[in-house]
């Protein structure tokens, strides 16, 4: 007991690995299949053997049948020939028998039975004797014949005439010897009758008295010879008695060869056939007996042979079902065990259990490789944890960066709307502007490269005018290349279609990078874009567009990197973020596209862009029309009273400045306490209400305001500079109206207010936008609907619903979704949204 | 062991009604003979002047023709060494024998067989008589063939008795009249009956039970079985329907045709329902048919009853009420033969009853005519045994010298002159022979 203790139990399985162990099980099934096929086989062969001794004692019996039937016919024609005498007969009996003894031969050779050949032999010897008797019944007959033809009817009619001589003889004159003579005359004739008698019906009585009366003849012819005294007569007498005497050995050989012959076939003959008949029985019945024995085998081992076929076969599936059982228990069942838990862990479930590891099999190995692989998505998961950290990080920042850049731009525009402000101070207010938006997109760029990486587009597929796509980038581009001096050329190919299915917005940014780039690297020389479509049999046409220029180029050893996001070819180059290219290419590979690029140092660089897209219908370009010219507010309006609930004091001021300045009553808070406070105090007719704010934030300010008497009836517009859509939608349903997203302009809040007091405002020229090229020719207003979801999806953002909304007005509004598209790509939000409330 | 069943065999292969056997030799001893025949059949005409006066100083050669009862080679070599001459043994059949010897005088000189051919050979006169001044024992053959009775109140037999054919008449017939002139020289006889397996056939008491009626009762259908001869089967027959009182004859050793076909009726009615399962030919044949079970009950002869015994099989040999059928050897010249031929013929009948061959066919359970020289040649045990009906007192040797008797058995039926005391008929030849033949062959094939 104090010894190492045994470790039986804990011994860790010595396993087969799965190939030899279906291997092996498929052997066994293999093994009891070939044992099914060799029973079968083997059963086969012998019921073939089974059934060829079959036949064989089937032929045996015709046989043995046919030499019966032959013997009967043999018996048949010996009794006619006794009758008949004719050779003819003879003749054929012989053959008969001929072929009888080679039956029996040819049976006795074939049969392998002890008992059926000595029959067969006993058969043959006893047939052998029987042929030799009928062959000395027939000399019998045939001496018969011989006598009675050759002997016996002439030696009568010898001695009949010879009688008669004698009875003309003078002696004959003698009464005594003419009485004898004329009494021997009547006892031949009687005798040869007795005879012919006895030749046609063998009876002793008649041979005896045929015998009885020649022997009378005889004493008679010695009386009468004795009594004659001339030599002469003597000498004839002596003659007759001589010719007498034949004729009775004649008759005597006769009857004897007579009884010989009907002794032979009648008696021992017909023992014979007898006999014969008797073996030919009991050949048959044994012959027949084994028929039906071996028919009995037959039945017996062909049920046995079906039973054992039908149990092995039986075996064979239990073994197969045990096989199936065993490669499912041990085999499929731990494979979509590991499967699941493989799809668990690559779904990111990255606790799940991994089973069988302690198996030493191939599934061991699969979970011990899964094991690194979960290893592997956890590091992978973490990493991705860390960049959607960082893109979550960089969003925020992002929308943080904008708040303050709010203040920036509302205020530089503000001041520069001044009657007062100097010239001078104009034009480094606009400096300050144009830096501002230029931040502004680069933040946009960040946003994006953020909301790319978080997963938050989706390419949104239209068929769309590719041709006014193209040409209304290029003329964009094509004025800034002429600023810049250099060539812009824009080569469409033949074959490239009015429309197309795709993303026209992302297709759209991706262009505008790409040529922005160009334009941006190019100092001399041209820039080039180059249309094409490329077809294949079996693929989707592909959209080439090719962005040449003859710029600084970029070096090779950069060339890969260019597409990673915060990366620039010109490392010396502050400007821009070097998110334009990656957002290319990113997509690019949300249409299926691709991005490459071929570049030499101080020759230029060429983008080739690939993406496939779907044919559609061409459609028919609606006539453009141009925007309406923006609304000034008016003087003589009821007056209201706004209440601007703000903790960022700068924001705070510039919207009291904004406010004050379209001549509109307001106050601030500094927080949501205070706005409430405010707000019972005041009553104002509109609350613009930031939503992030310490002490109390903007949803518990509203929810407590809307609970205040008449605070459902106040315009509460929630100010926030989120870009995430659930946070907007949050907003919209804890009881704000609206909201106003950050960063805003002057032309916000007028839409605002336009919106919910009915204030209206003065056209004016804003002076921070570029002059639209667009003519007026499209005269329609936007439908309400479509320019409110439009609004709320500029508010929060939503470049998707953007695109969405626009994308629904394209066919009444081609023009003017066309250049909101621009600007939407260009995230100019709030110059649409300034745009909608002029055209409203 | 084996050389008892030898002696058996060789017992049974020596019977009356011995034809060829089975066997090949037996096939190829047949066809000799049957060339012999028809050689000399061919050589018929010439024979006229032929042997008998042909004078040599060389052992005379005697031809004996008959059948393998008698003409044995242990006899043979005997009657040479005591003779002094030459035998040639010519054994065949009994129907080829009979014609050889009645077609053809010239190619025997002395002829054995049965007192049913002597009618037939005498008219055919194919034989001589014999004179009984020549026999040196003719006083002391006994009375059986000579007044036809062994003991006084004996029954003569019906049918061709022995003693109604020995004496030669003065006008040339046949007759029971002693004229110093006989148609043969009696000697070995026997009467015949059926034998039966006790295993299926009750036993029962000689003379008083036992009865020929046995063979045609209907509880033995399909297991009994005849002789194929119709002038032994035939008696048989007769014997059996008259003791079952199917028919009555008016003399059953001379049919008419009227019986015999009232007869043939009856045993056709009986064969057609199955009643017989075989007709025999040889006495193995016999043997083989009740030691297989195809026999309960069947004609037989007595070396096949004592051949059962002796293989196990519990056969008896019936002494029917009835009678026996009884049977005589006869010994005949040849009627050409002449000279010293008739001399030695004449020696060699002698010889045969001069004790030694007596006692040699006695151990073969036949009788000889003249017993008494035999007996000096039997022992005690022998002679009581086969002679007297007792039981043997030791175990008794056959014929070749091994024991074919076991030491305390008895023969049913008892003495020698018991059995002659029974005699219903003896073998014969009868005018409805010929008659008889289609009707028999119509039996066999029925």
């Amino acid at each position: 007991m104090k010894g190492k203790p045994l470790d039986l139990g804990t011994e860790p399985r010595l396993r087969l690995s799965i190939g030899p162990r279906i291997w092996l099980g498929f052997a066994l099934v293999l093994f009891a299949l070939v044992a099914v096929a060799m029973i079968g086989h083997m059963g086969q062969q012998h019921s073939d053997d089974q059934f060829q001794e079959f036949s064989e004692l089937s032929a045996q019996t015709s046989t043995i049948l046919d030499i019966e039937r032959r013997m009967v016919d043999l018996q048949r024609r010996v009794l006619a020939f006794t009758y008949s005498g004719y050779t003819g007969i003879v003749t054929r009996v012989r053959g008969l028998a001929i072929e009888i003894r080679r039956q029996i031969e040819r049976v006795s050779d074939e049969v392998r039975d002890e008992e059926q050949r000595r029959l067969l032999h006993r058969m043959l010897s006893v047939f052998e004797l029987y042929a030799d008797n009928f062959e000395q019944a027939v000399e019998e007959r045939r001496r018969h014949d011989r006598l009675f033809e050759d002997e016996l009817a002439p030696l009568s009619r010898q001695a009949v005439s010879l009688l008669d001589v004698l009875q003309r003889t003078p002696q004959a004159e003698d009464p005594v010897m003419a009485a004898g003579l004329k009494d021997s005359l009547v006892d031949l004739l009687f005798a040869h009758q007795n005879a012919l008698a006895f030749e046609s019906g063998p009876d002793s009585t008649l041979m005896q008295e045929a015998l009885t009366r020649l022997k009378q003849i005889g004493r008679r012819l010695d009386g009468l010879q004795r009594q004659t005294r001339d030599p002469s007569h003597r000498q004839r007498i002596a003659a007759l008695m001589e010719i007498l005497e034949r004729y009775r050995t004649a008759f005597a050989g006769m009857v004897q060869s007579t009884r010989a012959y009907l002794h032979l076939v009648y008696v021992v003959m017909a023992g014979e056939a007898a006999e014969l008949d008797q073996l030919a029985d009991s050949l048959k019945r044994r012959t027949l007996s084994q028929q039906s024995l071996l028919r009995q085998q037959m039945i017996q081992d062909m049920d046995l042979n079906r039973e054992v076929t039908l149990a092995v076969s039986g075996l064979t599936i239990l073994l197969a079902i045990l096989l199936s059982w065993r490669i499912a228990r041990g085999i499929t069942r731990p494979l979509i065990a590991m499967s699941d838990t493989l799809t668990h862990i690559s779904e990111g479930r990255i606790d799940a259990c991994i089973p069988y590891r302690d198996r030493r099999d191939e599934i061991g190995i699969i979970a011990k490789a899964a094991d690194v692989f979960r290893q592997a998505v956890i590091k992978k998961q973490r990493a991705e944890a860390a960049n959607r950290s960082k893109s979550l990080f960089l969003a925020h920042m992002s929308h943080e960066l904008r708040t303050p850049l709010n203040a920036i731009l509302g205020f530089s525009e503000l001041i520069a709307q001044m009657d007062d402000t100097p010239n001078e101070q104009r034009v480094y207010l606009q400096i300050i502007n144009r830096s501002g938006s230029h931040l502004l997109s680069m933040i946009n760029d960040i946003l994006d490269m953020s909301k790319i990486e978080a997963g938050q587009y989706a390419p949104h597929i239209k068929s769309f005018d590719l041709w006014q796509m193209i040409d209304d980038v290029s003329s964009m581009f094509a004025l800034r290349a002429d600023q810049a001096g250099i060539e812009f050329i824009l080569e469409r190919s033949e074959n490239v279609p009015r429309t197309i299915g795709s993303d026209e917005g992302k297709l759209r940014q991706i262009l505008i990078n790409l040529l922005g780039n160009a334009v941006k690297f190019t100092e001399r020389g041209h820039v080039l874009i180059r249309v094409e479509i490329e077809r294949s049999a079996a693929d989707t046409p592909l959209l080439v567009c090719e962005v040449e220029d003859s710029g600084a180029g970029i070096p090779p050893d950069r060339i890969d990197s260019v597409f990673e996001p915060f990366v620039q070819a010109d490392p010396q180059s502050q400007d821009g973020t070097g998110l334009g290219l990656a957002i290319c290419a990113r997509f690019a590979e949300m249409l299926g596209g691709t991005i490459t690029l071929e570049s030499m140092v101080d020759a230029g660089s060429r983008f080739r862009l690939k993406i496939p897209f779907e044919e559609t219908q061409e459609i028919e370009s609606p006539p453009g029309i141009a925007p309406r010219a923006m609304a000034r507010p008016l003087p003589g309006q009821p007056a209201h009273r706004i209440l601007s609930i703000e903790d960022n004091a700068n924001n705070r001021l510039l919207l009291e400045r904004l406010l004050k300045s379209m001549g509109i009553e307001s106050r601030s808070a500094a927080n949501g306490q205070e706005g409430i406070d405010a707000f019972t105090a005041w009553r104002p007719d509109l609350i613009l209400m930031d939503i992030r704010m310490p002490v109390m934030d903007g949803l518990e300010a509203t929810r407590r305001i809307r609970a205040l008497p008449r605070g459902s009836e106040c315009t509460i517009v929630a100010i926030t500079a989120s870009t995430f859509k659930s946070e907007r939608k949050g907003i919209l349903d804890a009881g704000f109206d609206d909201f106003l997203s950050k960063p805003y302009r002057s032309r916000d809040i007028q839409g605002l207010l336009e919106r919910h007091l009915g204030l209206k405002f003065q056209e004016r020229v804003d002076t921070m936008t570029e002059v639209e090229p667009i003519a007026q020719s499209e005269t329609r207003p936007l439908p309400d609907e479509s320019r409110q979801l439009l609004a709320e999806a500029l508010v929060i953002g939503d470049s998707d619903q953007i695109q969405e909304v626009l994308q629904r007005l394209e066919p009444s509004h081609p023009q003017v979704v066309k250049m909101l598209g621009e600007w939407a790509s260009d995230y100019q939000y709030s110059r649409i949204l300034s745009w909608l409330d002029d055209d409203s | 062991m084996d050389q008892k069943l030898h002696s058996s065999d060789d017992q049974m292969s020596r019977t009356p009604v011995e034809r060829a056997t089975d066997t090949t030799s037996a096939t190829s001893i047949r066809r000799r003979h049957l060339c012999q025949a028809i050689a000399g059949l061919a050589l018929g005409p010439a024979q006229g002047i032929g042997a008998p006066y042909v004078q040599t100083r060389e052992r005379v050669k005697l031809r004996v023709l008959g059948t393998h009862v008698t003409l044995r080679e242990a006899i043979r070599r005997q009657a040479e060494q005591d003779l002094g001459i030459e035998l040639i043994f010519m054994p065949g059949g009994n129907a080829e024998v009979l014609h050889r010897a009645s077609s053809d005088p010239d190619g025997f000189d002395v002829y054995e067989q049965w007192s049913n051919s002597i009618k037939i050979l005498w008219r055919a006169d194919s034989i001589q008589a014999i004179e009984t001044r020549r026999i040196r024992n003719w006083d002391a053959v006994n009375d059986l063939t000579k007044t036809g009775r062994l003991t006084p109140d004996a029954p003569l037999g019906r049918g061709d008795a022995p003693y109604r054919l020995l004496n030669v008449q003065p006008d040339g017939s046949l007759g029971p009249r002693p004229t110093g002139r006989i148609s043969f020289l009696p000697y070995v006889h026997n009467v015949d009956a059926f034998g039966y397996d006790t295993r299926f056939v009750p036993t029962g008491r000689a003379y008083e039970t036992e009865s020929w009626g046995w063979m045609l009762e209907p509880r033995w259908r399909g297991r009994v079985a005849l002789v194929n001869d119709p002038t032994i089967g035939l008696f048989d027959m007769a014997l059996a329907a008259e003791a079952r009182g199917l028919i009555e004859f008016g003399d059953i050793g001379e049919l008419t045709k009227a019986e015999i076909d009232r007869l043939f009726e009856i045993l056709i009615t009986l064969k057609l329902a199955g009643h017989f399962s075989g007709f025999w030919s040889e006495v193995p044949e016999s043997v083989e048919m009740m030691r297989s079970g195809r026999t309960a009950i069947a004609s037989m002869f007595s070396p096949a009853v004592a051949a059962l015994k002796e293989s196990g099989i519990p056969a008896v040999y019936a002494a029917p009420r009835e009678g026996y059928r009884a049977w005589h050897g006869v010994m005949c010249l040849s009627s050409r033969c002449r000279g010293r031929q008739l001399d030695a013929a004449y020696e060699y009948l002698n010889w045969w009853l001069s004790g030694w061959p007596g006692a040699f066919v006695a151990r073969q359970g036949y009788y000889i005519s003249v017993p008494e020289p035999a007996r000096a040649h039997l022992s005690t045990a022998e002679w009581d045994y086969w002679y007297e009906g007792g039981i043997a007192a030791t175990d008794l040797p056959g014929p070749d010298g091994a024991i074919s008797v076991r030491a305390g058995s008895q023969r049913n039926g008892g003495s020698y002159w018991e059995r002659f005391g029974h005699i219903a008929v003896w073998n014969t030849v009868m005018n409805t022979y010929e008659y008889s033949l289609p009707r028999w062959y119509e039996l066999l094939l029925a």
